[in-house]
């Protein structure tokens, strides 16, 4: 919820993100929303976040306390301001609470389902993150009977790349002595892609008029 | 017929009596009778004389006038005629784009006549953009979506939707 801190560059990133397509803070005019954003600024923004500093000018330039709206706490505000804060601060308006003790109960369990959340995010990021590969095994074909298939295959096998590991190859003959070279690799999907291969392969184009796949594994 | 329209919201925004306006049958030129009793004709003229006529008080200084009065010769010079064959419109958007980097309204930060005729001149423009071309001229998408959200200054035009996708940043 929020920006963060305001003084610091993170929370100015924050609000520079949020300001990339708005004028103002809350909905289409301004409102004491900016008021209170502003005044939680340690001063301009630095040049370097445009947006903020467009806005930081612009309201500025404004009669700041003679904005329409009421002033909320700096948290309601910023990207997700819609959830659990906003209701917060619906609660603290109004003068006559029903269901007080429930409020309280709420709160214990809004505690509870923090901690939990806290704790599942923990775990979580200790986890190591599953690598999902891929084996492909690819067709190259070559132009004629009197390309070097040798030459081609060592081509082929220069391609290199982080997360590609070249595995076992055979020739294929296609007719009139013409061969064709299967080739598999296993790959991490994350990092190399069909069409970054395909691309490397066809570079060599001296040996290779095309690469196809011929299959396509999850590991 | 677009050109009503924008008269009309001016005259709403200024608070300037519409009723005098009339539109010639040949092209559509829109004139409107002054108090003093002389005819004003043109676009831009009468947007200005029902402006200055409003109740509402520009408060502009001679410098912000200025800067208004140029703003609505981009439009006719430069807005109007951009498309097929004339000024490429990822030029005006580009231009545009650059001026609003670090700015809310086009001169002094409220709207002025500027903002209106600009708004109404680009709305056929970024009618026909996709949401792609829209993110990457983000502060025009900014101060239009920002400005079409007033009812006086729509009128009767679509309210065009905006969105923010992380696919395109």
């Amino acid at each position: 919820m929020g920006f963060g801190d305001l003084k610091a560059d993170s929370g100015l990133k924050a609000l520079n993100d949020f300001l990339a397509d708005r004028s103002y803070i809350e909905g289409y005019t301004a409102s004491q929303a900016d008021n209170v954003v502003f005044n939680a600024l340690s001063g301009a923004p630095p040049a370097k976040f445009p947006h903020a500093l467009r806005w930081y000018n612009h309201i500025k330039s404004l009669d700041r306390n003679a904005l329409p709206g009421v002033k909320k706490d700096i948290g309601a505000y910023g990207v997700s301001s819609a959830g659990a804060s906003g209701d917060a601060a619906a609660n603290d308006d109004e003068d006559f609470d029903l269901f007080g003790s429930d409020d309280e109960d709420e709160q214990e369990a809004e505690a509870k389902k923090q901690a939990a959340l806290k704790a599942y995010h923990e775990k979580k990021a200790k986890k190591p993150a599953l690598i999902a590969k891929s084996n492909i095994i690819m067709e190259v074909k070559p132009w004629d009977d009197e390309t070097d298939m040798k030459e081609l295959e060592k081509s082929v096998r220069s391609v290199a790349a982080d997360g590609l590991v070249w595995g076992a190859s055979k020739l294929v003959p296609v007719g009139y002595g013409i061969n064709k070279l299967q080739i598999s690799c296993v790959v991490e999907d994350d990092k190399v892609g069909t069409d970054f291969l395909e691309e490397e392969i066809t570079k060599f184009e001296d040996f290779v008029q095309s690469v196809d796949i011929l299959a396509f594994n999850k590991v | 017929m677009a050109g009503e329209v924008e008269l009309v919201a001016v005259a709403e925004y200024f608070q300037a009596p519409y009723g005098g306006v009339t539109f010639s049958k040949k092209d559509q030129t829109p004139s409107v009778k002054t108090k003093n009793g002389k005819m004003v004709t043109g676009q831009t003229t009468v947007a200005k004389h029902l402006s200055q006529a409003g109740k509402v008080s520009s408060g502009l200084t001679l410098e912000d006038q200025a800067a208004v009065e140029q703003w609505l010769e981009y439009r006719c010079t430069q807005v109007d005629r951009c498309g097929h064959n004339g000024i490429p419109v990822s030029q005006v958007l580009q231009e545009l784009n650059l001026y609003l980097t670090d700015k809310v309204y086009f001169v002094t930060h409220h709207p002025t006549l500027a903002d209106i005729f600009l708004y109404h001149g680009l709305h056929k423009i970024i009618s026909k953009l996709t949401f792609q071309e829209k993110e990457k001229y983000v502060h025009v998408s900014r101060w239009f979506d920002n400005i079409q959200q007033d009812t006086t200054l729509r009128q009767s035009l679509q309210l065009l939707p905006f969105s923010r996708s992380s696919l395109y940043s």
